[in-house]
């Protein structure tokens, strides 16, 4: 596989990484609005569908690359919750 | 109780080290309208809540101002990570150095440390969402005047996603309020607290 930078981390990795923030940051939204429009049909059934895609991406990442939450875990025998990069270490040229 | 999801809210991908930009910036960690009194103040006041929509809007944002933290320290250390001991001492950064290195601590720009009276919890409904209002508008406030002293493009990024997330919130908790003054009784005309009656 081709390495996307000095991260270790694949671009396409890398990809779904950010696919997943992006899908989550609408649920983030979707989930405040519906805090205070809690009879909103329209944003029910947006908040439904986005999360069922953010699942979707969340089980393939896992697949992948090990679990990005503390409740799942990869499908291979190691244990690799810690490994690198912590999200707080991404960084320009592939990351 | 909470889950950590092993990624940030808002990618941070700075390269160039700047000691000026993390000096003001790290307000926002522990200074007085920065992300972890925004986090305490609403993860506090939910307990006296008595709206559960209202007390769920303040769990959902003080959630979100933790990983709003997280996106600050992460800024924080891309940009001091590779300083060297000349630009620490050219840009300002020697008073932090000595006692921090580059570690992230929460603290204002000025140095001040982290202090539990940047925030309230009142204990009065109304009361507590009229200053969570006023303290989105600081935190707004705030990060208007960091993108006045900042340049780089990759730093300024999140933190206009950071202002925006300030407009956000302000926003829902003005609702908020609403759906309280909706449930308020009718006889209490002066808004007297609605979550204490004690004698």
């Amino acid at each position: 596989m081709l390495m996307g930078c000095s991260c270790g981390n694949t671009r396409e990795q890398n990809a779904l990484y950010e696919e997943i923030g992006m899908i989550s940051f609408v649920a983030d939204e979707l989930r405040l609005y519906l805090d205070t429009h809690p009879d909103c049909r329209e944003a029910h059934s947006m908040m439904c569908e986005y999360l069922a895609q953010r699942s979707a991406l969340m089980n393939e990442y896992r697949e992948k690359y090990g679990s990005l939450e503390g409740y799942e875990i990869g499908h291979g025998s190691e244990w690799t919750w810690n490994d690198p990069p912590m999200p707080w270490e991404m960084r320009e040229g592939g990351c | 109780m909470w889950e950590y999801e092993k990624r940030l809210q808002y990618p941070v991908k700075i390269s160039r080290p700047d000691a000026r930009a993390a000096k003001v910036i790290l307000s926002q960690y522990g200074g007085p309208d920065g992300e972890l009194g925004a986090s305490l103040r609403y993860l506090s006041q939910r307990f006296a809540m008595p709206d559960a929509r209202v007390a769920g809007l303040l769990t959902d944002i003080g959630t979100e101002e933790l990983a709003h933290l997280e996106i600050i320290g992460a800024i924080v250390r891309q940009l001091t990570r590779n300083l060297t001991i000349e630009q620490i001492k050219q840009q300002g950064f020697d008073p932090y150095f000595v006692d921090h290195t580059v570690g992230v601590y929460p603290a204002s720009a000025a140095g001040v440390p982290f202090n539990a009276s940047y925030l309230q919890s009142k204990g009065d409904p109304i009361t507590d969402m009229f200053e969570n209002m006023a303290a989105e508008q600081k935190a707004r406030t705030t990060y208007d005047n960091i993108l006045k002293l900042v340049d780089d493009p990759d730093v300024i990024d999140p933190i206009r996603f950071l202002r925006e997330r300030e407009i956000v919130h302000f926003q829902r908790f003005g609702e908020g309020l609403g759906l309280l003054r909706e449930n308020l009784n009718c006889k209490n005309y002066y808004q007297y607290n609605p979550a204490y009656r004690g004698r």
